[in-house]
Protein backbone atom coordinates (compact mmCIF):
# COMPACT_ATOMS: atom_id res chain seq x y z
CA UNK A 1 0.00 0.00 0.00
CA UNK A 2 1.31 3.47 -0.79
CA UNK A 3 1.31 6.35 1.68
CA UNK A 4 -1.32 8.01 -0.50
CA UNK A 5 -3.63 4.99 -0.18
CA UNK A 6 -2.96 4.85 3.57
CA UNK A 7 -3.93 8.48 4.03
CA UNK A 8 -7.15 7.87 2.10
CA UNK A 9 -8.00 4.61 3.91
CA UNK A 10 -7.53 6.00 7.43
CA UNK A 11 -8.72 9.55 6.66
CA UNK A 12 -5.45 11.05 7.96
CA UNK A 13 -4.70 14.78 8.05
CA UNK A 14 -1.47 15.27 6.08
CA UNK A 15 1.11 17.57 7.71
CA UNK A 16 3.97 16.73 5.38
CA UNK A 17 3.79 14.16 2.59
CA UNK A 18 7.01 12.89 1.02
CA UNK A 19 6.56 11.18 -2.31
CA UNK A 20 3.15 9.70 -1.24
CA UNK A 21 2.32 7.94 -4.49
CA UNK A 22 5.47 5.81 -4.56
CA UNK A 23 6.51 5.34 -0.90
CA UNK A 24 5.22 1.95 0.25
CA UNK A 25 3.82 1.07 3.68
CA UNK A 26 4.43 -2.59 4.48
CA UNK A 27 3.54 -2.88 8.17
CA UNK A 28 2.47 -0.92 11.24
CA UNK A 29 3.81 -0.17 14.71
CA UNK A 30 2.40 1.49 17.82
CA UNK A 31 4.67 3.00 20.47
CA UNK A 32 5.24 6.11 22.54
CA UNK A 33 8.60 5.20 24.00
CA UNK A 34 11.12 6.36 21.45
CA UNK A 35 13.76 3.81 22.51
CA UNK A 36 11.21 1.04 22.09
CA UNK A 37 10.28 2.29 18.63
CA UNK A 38 13.96 2.64 17.85
CA UNK A 39 14.48 -0.98 18.87
CA UNK A 40 11.46 -2.65 17.33
CA UNK A 41 9.76 -0.57 14.64
CA UNK A 42 10.34 -2.30 11.27
CA UNK A 43 11.49 -0.22 8.30
CA UNK A 44 8.67 0.77 5.99
CA UNK A 45 6.10 0.87 8.81
CA UNK A 46 3.36 3.35 9.56
CA UNK A 47 4.03 4.41 13.15
CA UNK A 48 1.18 5.48 15.43
CA UNK A 49 2.25 7.62 18.40
CA UNK A 50 1.26 10.44 20.73
CA UNK A 51 4.88 11.72 20.71
CA UNK A 52 4.74 15.07 18.94
CA UNK A 53 8.26 16.01 20.00
CA UNK A 54 10.77 16.81 17.29
CA UNK A 55 12.72 13.67 18.18
CA UNK A 56 10.10 11.41 16.65
CA UNK A 57 11.26 12.68 13.26
CA UNK A 58 14.79 11.61 14.05
CA UNK A 59 13.53 8.17 15.04
CA UNK A 60 11.51 7.91 11.83
CA UNK A 61 14.54 8.93 9.81
CA UNK A 62 16.85 6.44 11.53
CA UNK A 63 14.38 3.53 11.27
CA UNK A 64 13.25 4.33 7.69
CA UNK A 65 9.66 4.67 8.85
CA UNK A 66 7.28 5.28 5.91
CA UNK A 67 4.73 7.40 7.75
CA UNK A 68 4.44 8.92 11.24
CA UNK A 69 0.88 9.39 12.49
CA UNK A 70 0.20 11.58 15.55
CA UNK A 71 -2.93 10.07 17.07
CA UNK A 72 -5.62 11.25 19.56
CA UNK A 73 -5.69 14.71 17.96
CA UNK A 74 -2.20 15.55 19.18
CA UNK A 75 -0.82 18.42 17.15
CA UNK A 76 2.88 18.52 16.32
CA UNK A 77 5.30 21.07 17.76
CA UNK A 78 6.00 23.66 15.03
CA UNK A 79 9.58 22.42 15.07
CA UNK A 80 8.43 18.86 14.45
CA UNK A 81 6.50 19.78 11.31
CA UNK A 82 9.43 21.82 10.06
CA UNK A 83 11.88 18.98 10.73
CA UNK A 84 9.60 16.49 8.95
CA UNK A 85 9.60 18.66 5.83
CA UNK A 86 13.35 19.26 6.06
CA UNK A 87 14.21 15.57 6.54
CA UNK A 88 11.65 14.28 4.06
CA UNK A 89 9.70 12.30 6.65
CA UNK A 90 5.96 11.82 6.03
CA UNK A 91 3.94 13.16 9.00
CA UNK A 92 0.16 13.03 9.45
CA UNK A 93 -2.37 13.59 12.22
CA UNK A 94 -5.59 11.88 13.25
CA UNK A 95 -8.34 12.46 15.82
CA UNK A 96 -8.67 8.70 16.34
CA UNK A 97 -6.69 6.43 18.67
CA UNK A 98 -3.87 4.05 17.72
CA UNK A 99 -6.14 1.09 18.39
CA UNK A 100 -8.98 2.43 16.21
CA UNK A 101 -6.60 3.16 13.36
CA UNK A 102 -4.95 -0.28 13.60
CA UNK A 103 -8.34 -2.00 13.53
CA UNK A 104 -9.27 -0.05 10.43
CA UNK A 105 -5.96 -0.96 8.82
CA UNK A 106 -6.21 -4.65 9.71
CA UNK A 107 -6.02 -6.95 6.68
CA UNK A 108 -4.97 -4.19 4.30
CA UNK A 109 -1.20 -4.52 4.69
CA UNK A 110 1.04 -7.01 2.97
CA UNK A 111 2.49 -8.40 6.19
CA UNK A 112 1.82 -8.35 9.90
CA UNK A 113 4.17 -6.30 12.00
CA UNK A 114 6.85 -8.55 13.47
CA UNK A 115 7.71 -8.00 17.11
CA UNK B 1 61.32 32.39 -23.88
CA UNK B 2 58.08 31.51 -22.19
CA UNK B 3 57.45 32.42 -18.58
CA UNK B 4 57.26 28.73 -17.78
CA UNK B 5 60.78 28.12 -19.03
CA UNK B 6 62.10 31.16 -17.22
CA UNK B 7 60.63 29.82 -14.06
CA UNK B 8 62.18 26.42 -14.62
CA UNK B 9 65.61 27.99 -15.13
CA UNK B 10 65.23 30.16 -12.06
CA UNK B 11 64.45 27.05 -10.07
CA UNK B 12 67.55 25.26 -11.39
CA UNK B 13 69.67 28.30 -10.54
CA UNK B 14 68.28 28.45 -7.04
CA UNK B 15 69.05 24.79 -6.60
CA UNK B 16 72.58 25.25 -7.93
CA UNK B 17 73.19 28.05 -5.45
CA UNK B 18 72.27 25.65 -2.67
CA UNK B 19 74.68 22.94 -3.81
CA UNK B 20 78.26 23.31 -2.57
CA UNK B 21 81.17 22.17 -4.68
CA UNK B 22 82.12 19.72 -1.94
CA UNK B 23 78.77 17.90 -2.31
CA UNK B 24 79.10 17.37 -6.05
CA UNK B 25 82.86 16.83 -6.48
CA UNK B 26 84.68 13.54 -6.86
CA UNK B 27 86.94 12.89 -3.88
CA UNK B 28 88.99 10.00 -5.17
CA UNK B 29 91.36 11.83 -7.47
CA UNK B 30 94.17 10.18 -9.41
CA UNK B 31 97.13 12.55 -9.22
CA UNK B 32 100.66 12.54 -10.61
CA UNK B 33 103.90 14.07 -9.31
CA UNK B 34 105.65 16.72 -11.47
CA UNK B 35 108.33 14.14 -12.26
CA UNK B 36 105.86 11.94 -14.21
CA UNK B 37 106.07 12.03 -18.00
CA UNK B 38 103.26 12.96 -20.36
CA UNK B 39 103.25 9.35 -21.52
CA UNK B 40 102.69 8.07 -17.96
CA UNK B 41 99.65 10.33 -17.75
CA UNK B 42 98.47 9.47 -21.25
CA UNK B 43 98.46 5.74 -20.42
CA UNK B 44 96.59 6.35 -17.18
CA UNK B 45 93.98 8.60 -18.81
CA UNK B 46 93.49 6.06 -21.58
CA UNK B 47 92.93 3.30 -19.01
CA UNK B 48 90.66 5.21 -16.69
CA UNK B 49 88.92 7.35 -19.35
CA UNK B 50 89.59 10.57 -17.41
CA UNK B 51 90.15 13.70 -19.44
CA UNK B 52 92.64 15.33 -17.11
CA UNK B 53 94.60 14.86 -13.89
CA UNK B 54 95.96 17.24 -11.24
CA UNK B 55 99.67 17.36 -10.54
CA UNK B 56 100.59 17.29 -6.86
CA UNK B 57 104.02 17.97 -5.45
CA UNK B 58 104.49 16.89 -1.82
CA UNK B 59 100.91 17.64 -0.91
CA UNK B 60 100.69 20.89 -2.90
CA UNK B 61 98.63 21.23 -6.03
CA UNK B 62 100.96 22.59 -8.68
CA UNK B 63 99.24 22.02 -12.02
CA UNK B 64 96.82 20.07 -14.13
CA UNK B 65 97.41 18.04 -17.29
CA UNK B 66 94.59 17.44 -19.74
CA UNK B 67 94.29 15.42 -22.93
CA UNK B 68 94.87 18.69 -24.82
CA UNK B 69 98.23 19.09 -23.09
CA UNK B 70 99.17 15.51 -24.03
CA UNK B 71 98.30 16.09 -27.68
CA UNK B 72 100.43 19.25 -27.61
CA UNK B 73 103.28 17.25 -26.06
CA UNK B 74 103.03 14.71 -28.88
CA UNK B 75 103.12 17.58 -31.32
CA UNK B 76 106.23 19.05 -29.77
CA UNK B 77 107.90 15.68 -29.33
CA UNK B 78 108.21 15.97 -25.57
CA UNK B 79 105.85 13.11 -24.73
CA UNK B 80 108.49 11.18 -22.75
CA UNK B 81 109.76 14.20 -20.82
CA UNK B 82 108.79 14.97 -17.23
CA UNK B 83 105.83 17.28 -17.26
CA UNK B 84 107.35 19.80 -14.84
CA UNK B 85 109.48 21.18 -17.67
CA UNK B 86 106.55 22.38 -19.77
CA UNK B 87 103.29 22.30 -17.80
CA UNK B 88 101.51 25.56 -17.04
CA UNK B 89 101.51 26.54 -13.43
CA UNK B 90 98.79 29.14 -13.70
CA UNK B 91 96.05 27.15 -12.13
CA UNK B 92 92.33 27.88 -11.90
CA UNK B 93 90.87 26.20 -8.81
CA UNK B 94 87.59 26.36 -6.96
CA UNK B 95 87.26 26.21 -3.16
CA UNK B 96 85.10 23.36 -1.82
CA UNK B 97 82.73 25.64 0.12
CA UNK B 98 81.73 27.63 -3.01
CA UNK B 99 78.44 27.00 -4.71
CA UNK B 100 78.56 24.93 -7.89
CA UNK B 101 77.39 28.09 -9.69
CA UNK B 102 80.93 29.42 -9.18
CA UNK B 103 82.37 26.25 -10.74
CA UNK B 104 79.88 26.45 -13.60
CA UNK B 105 80.88 30.08 -14.26
CA UNK B 106 84.57 29.13 -14.32
CA UNK B 107 83.89 26.29 -16.80
CA UNK B 108 82.11 28.79 -18.96
CA UNK B 109 84.77 31.49 -18.66
CA UNK B 110 87.84 29.33 -19.36
CA UNK B 111 86.31 26.53 -21.43
CA UNK B 112 87.69 23.92 -19.00
CA UNK B 113 86.16 20.49 -18.60
CA UNK B 114 87.28 20.05 -15.01
CA UNK B 115 88.49 22.06 -12.04
CA UNK B 116 90.65 21.01 -9.10
CA UNK B 117 88.88 21.64 -5.81
CA UNK B 118 90.90 23.11 -2.95
CA UNK B 119 90.12 23.16 0.77
CA UNK B 120 89.67 26.96 0.94
CA UNK B 121 90.20 30.07 -1.22
CA UNK B 122 93.87 30.64 -2.10
CA UNK B 123 94.90 27.22 -0.85
CA UNK B 124 96.81 24.62 -2.87
CA UNK B 125 95.49 21.75 -0.73
CA UNK B 126 93.71 19.45 -3.22
CA UNK B 127 90.52 17.83 -1.88
CA UNK B 128 88.76 16.72 -5.10
CA UNK B 129 87.96 17.40 -8.69
CA UNK B 130 84.73 18.62 -10.24
CA UNK B 131 83.38 18.35 -13.80
CA UNK B 132 80.26 19.81 -15.33
CA UNK B 133 78.73 16.36 -15.43
CA UNK B 134 79.31 16.00 -11.65
CA UNK B 135 77.21 19.15 -11.20
CA UNK B 136 74.50 17.87 -13.52
CA UNK B 137 74.31 14.48 -11.79
CA UNK B 138 74.08 16.11 -8.41
CA UNK B 139 71.44 18.53 -9.64
CA UNK B 140 69.35 15.65 -11.01
CA UNK B 141 69.76 13.80 -7.72
CA UNK B 142 68.56 16.85 -5.83
CA UNK B 143 65.58 17.39 -8.15
CA UNK B 144 64.74 13.73 -7.81
CA UNK B 145 64.78 14.01 -4.03
CA UNK B 146 62.50 17.06 -4.17
CA UNK B 147 60.12 15.18 -6.47
CA UNK B 148 60.06 12.24 -4.06
CA UNK B 149 59.34 14.56 -1.14
CA UNK B 150 56.51 16.25 -3.03
CA UNK B 151 55.10 12.87 -4.03
CA UNK B 152 55.25 11.56 -0.46
CA UNK B 153 53.59 14.74 0.78
CA UNK B 154 50.78 14.37 -1.76
CA UNK B 155 50.30 10.73 -0.83
CA UNK B 156 49.97 11.72 2.82
CA UNK B 157 47.53 14.47 1.89
CA UNK B 158 45.36 12.13 -0.15
CA UNK B 159 45.44 9.50 2.60
CA UNK B 160 44.42 12.16 5.10
CA UNK B 161 41.53 13.32 2.90
CA UNK B 162 40.38 9.73 2.45
CA UNK B 163 40.44 9.28 6.18
CA UNK B 164 38.47 12.49 6.67
CA UNK B 165 35.84 11.32 4.23
CA UNK B 166 35.32 8.17 6.24
CA UNK B 167 35.50 9.81 9.63
CA UNK B 168 32.71 11.74 11.30
CA UNK B 169 32.98 13.66 14.53
CA UNK B 170 30.12 15.14 16.52
CA UNK B 171 30.27 17.34 19.59
CA UNK B 172 27.17 16.68 21.67
CA UNK B 173 25.84 19.22 24.17
CA UNK B 174 23.85 18.16 27.24
CA UNK B 175 20.10 18.91 27.06
CA UNK B 176 20.42 19.43 23.31
CA UNK B 177 17.09 17.71 22.65
CA UNK B 178 16.40 19.77 19.59
CA UNK B 179 19.53 18.64 17.83
CA UNK B 180 19.07 15.01 18.83
CA UNK B 181 19.20 12.65 15.90
CA UNK B 182 21.34 14.95 13.79
CA UNK B 183 24.45 12.82 14.29
CA UNK B 184 22.52 9.63 13.51
CA UNK B 185 20.97 11.15 10.38
CA UNK B 186 24.26 12.52 9.05
CA UNK B 187 26.00 9.22 9.74
CA UNK B 188 23.25 7.33 7.98
CA UNK B 189 23.48 9.48 4.85
CA UNK B 190 27.27 9.29 4.74
CA UNK B 191 27.31 5.50 5.08
CA UNK B 192 24.60 5.06 2.43
CA UNK B 193 26.56 7.32 0.07
CA UNK B 194 29.65 5.18 0.67
CA UNK B 195 27.76 2.07 -0.40
CA UNK B 196 27.15 0.43 2.98
CA UNK B 197 24.02 -1.82 2.72
CA UNK B 198 20.85 -0.22 4.16
CA UNK B 199 20.13 -2.80 6.92
CA UNK B 200 23.67 -2.37 8.29
CA UNK B 201 23.34 1.41 8.05
CA UNK B 202 20.12 1.19 10.10
CA UNK B 203 21.93 -0.71 12.83
CA UNK B 204 24.72 1.89 12.91
CA UNK B 205 22.11 4.69 12.93
CA UNK B 206 20.30 3.15 15.91
CA UNK B 207 23.60 2.86 17.77
CA UNK B 208 24.41 6.50 16.99
CA UNK B 209 20.96 7.71 17.99
CA UNK B 210 20.92 5.89 21.31
CA UNK B 211 24.50 6.89 22.13
CA UNK B 212 23.71 10.48 21.23
CA UNK B 213 20.53 10.47 23.35
CA UNK B 214 22.43 9.00 26.29
CA UNK B 215 24.92 11.85 26.17
CA UNK B 216 22.13 14.42 25.81
CA UNK B 217 19.92 12.98 28.57
CA UNK B 218 22.37 11.71 31.13
CA UNK B 219 25.72 13.49 30.81
CA UNK B 220 27.45 16.84 31.04
CA UNK B 221 28.20 16.66 27.32
CA UNK B 222 30.53 14.63 25.15
CA UNK B 223 31.35 13.59 21.64
CA UNK B 224 30.83 10.79 19.18
CA UNK B 225 33.16 9.52 16.44
CA UNK B 226 32.10 7.32 13.57
CA UNK B 227 34.80 5.61 11.48
CA UNK B 228 34.04 3.76 8.29
CA UNK B 229 36.79 1.17 7.85
CA UNK B 230 37.09 -1.35 5.02
CA UNK B 231 35.69 -4.19 7.11
CA UNK B 232 33.61 -2.47 9.80
CA UNK B 233 31.99 0.69 11.13
CA UNK B 234 33.18 1.81 14.54
CA UNK B 235 31.17 4.13 16.76
CA UNK B 236 32.91 5.64 19.77
CA UNK B 237 30.89 7.77 22.17
CA UNK B 238 32.38 9.38 25.24
CA UNK B 239 31.02 11.84 27.77
CA UNK B 240 32.43 13.98 30.57
CA UNK B 241 30.48 12.25 33.30
CA UNK B 242 28.96 11.92 35.82
CA UNK B 243 29.32 8.22 34.95
CA UNK B 244 27.11 5.17 35.42
CA UNK B 245 26.95 3.92 39.01
CA UNK B 246 25.99 0.34 38.19
CA UNK B 247 26.84 -0.74 34.64
CA UNK B 248 25.34 -4.20 35.04
CA UNK B 249 21.98 -2.71 35.97
CA UNK B 250 22.19 -0.12 33.20
CA UNK B 251 22.59 -2.91 30.66
CA UNK B 252 19.30 -4.55 31.77
CA UNK B 253 16.35 -3.66 29.51
CA UNK B 254 13.88 -1.43 31.35
CA UNK B 255 16.32 -0.12 33.95
CA UNK B 256 16.37 3.65 33.87
CA UNK B 257 17.48 6.61 35.93
CA UNK B 258 15.56 9.04 33.74
CA UNK B 259 13.39 11.65 35.45
CA UNK B 260 9.75 12.51 34.71
CA UNK B 261 10.61 15.22 32.26
CA UNK B 262 12.73 12.88 30.19
CA UNK B 263 10.09 10.15 30.29
CA UNK B 264 7.33 12.55 29.24
CA UNK B 265 9.31 13.19 26.09
CA UNK B 266 9.23 9.50 25.26
CA UNK B 267 12.75 8.76 26.39
CA UNK B 268 14.05 6.94 29.42
CA UNK B 269 12.51 3.58 28.60
CA UNK B 270 15.69 1.95 29.85
CA UNK B 271 16.43 0.52 26.44
CA UNK B 272 19.25 2.69 25.13
CA UNK B 273 22.25 0.58 26.08
CA UNK B 274 20.52 -2.78 25.42
CA UNK B 275 19.51 -1.40 22.00
CA UNK B 276 23.09 -0.47 21.20
CA UNK B 277 24.36 -3.87 22.29
CA UNK B 278 21.72 -5.62 20.21
CA UNK B 279 22.67 -3.72 17.05
CA UNK B 280 26.44 -4.10 17.46
CA UNK B 281 28.60 -7.06 16.51
CA UNK B 282 31.11 -5.97 19.12
CA UNK B 283 30.25 -3.84 22.11
CA UNK B 284 32.40 -2.47 24.87
CA UNK B 285 31.55 0.03 27.60
CA UNK B 286 33.50 1.46 30.50
CA UNK B 287 32.29 3.97 33.03
CA UNK B 288 33.66 5.61 36.11
CA UNK B 289 32.20 8.25 38.35
CA UNK B 290 35.37 10.32 37.82
CA UNK B 291 36.04 10.06 34.08
CA UNK B 292 32.58 9.49 32.64
CA UNK B 293 31.41 6.87 30.21
CA UNK B 294 32.97 5.62 27.00
CA UNK B 295 31.34 3.10 24.74
CA UNK B 296 32.56 1.45 21.58
CA UNK B 297 30.25 -0.37 19.22
CA UNK B 298 31.33 -2.09 16.01
CA UNK B 299 29.18 -3.23 13.11
CA UNK B 300 30.98 -5.62 10.75
CA UNK B 301 30.54 -5.05 7.02
CA UNK B 302 29.58 -7.94 4.70
CA UNK B 303 33.09 -8.52 3.40
CA UNK B 304 34.26 -9.10 6.97
CA UNK B 305 31.31 -11.20 8.16
CA UNK B 306 32.65 -14.71 8.74
CA UNK B 307 30.95 -17.13 6.38
CA UNK B 308 29.22 -20.21 7.73
CA UNK B 309 30.72 -23.63 6.98
CA UNK B 310 29.94 -24.74 3.44
CA UNK B 311 28.70 -21.33 2.36
CA UNK B 312 30.96 -19.85 -0.32
CA UNK B 313 32.56 -16.52 0.48
CA UNK B 314 30.94 -14.98 -2.60
CA UNK B 315 27.41 -15.23 -1.19
CA UNK B 316 25.38 -12.29 -2.50
CA UNK B 317 25.26 -9.18 -0.31
CA UNK B 318 21.48 -9.29 0.01
CA UNK B 319 21.60 -12.73 1.66
CA UNK B 320 24.16 -11.52 4.18
CA UNK B 321 22.15 -8.39 4.92
CA UNK B 322 19.11 -10.46 5.77
CA UNK B 323 21.15 -12.76 7.95
CA UNK B 324 22.55 -9.89 9.93
CA UNK B 325 19.62 -7.49 10.12
CA UNK B 326 18.42 -8.21 13.61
Amino acid sequence: MTVEELVALLGLDPIHLEDPSSRTVTTAYCGDLLSDVMAHCPPGAVWFTVQAHVNCIAVAEVRDIACVVLVNGVSPDPQTAARAAAQGVTLCGSERSSAALCMRLSGHLAEDAPA
Amino acid sequence: MTQFHERQIRLVHELMYQIKVREAMTREVVTFPPTATYRDIQLCLKRSRFSGTPIVDEGHLVGIVSIDDIITAFDRGCIDEPIQLTMTRELVTVPQNYSVIAASNLFHKYGFGRLPVVSRPGSDDLVGIITFSDILSHLLLKINRIAERVEAHERRLVAHLDQQRDHLHFEIAPDGFDRAGVAATLTKRRLLSRGVPAPLVRRVAVICYEAEMNIILHSLGGFMDVDLLPDRVEVTAADEGPGIADLEKAMQPGFTTANEKIRALGFGAGMGLPNIKRCADQFHITSSMEAGTELQATVLLPSAVPTAAGVPASVSPSEKEVAHDR
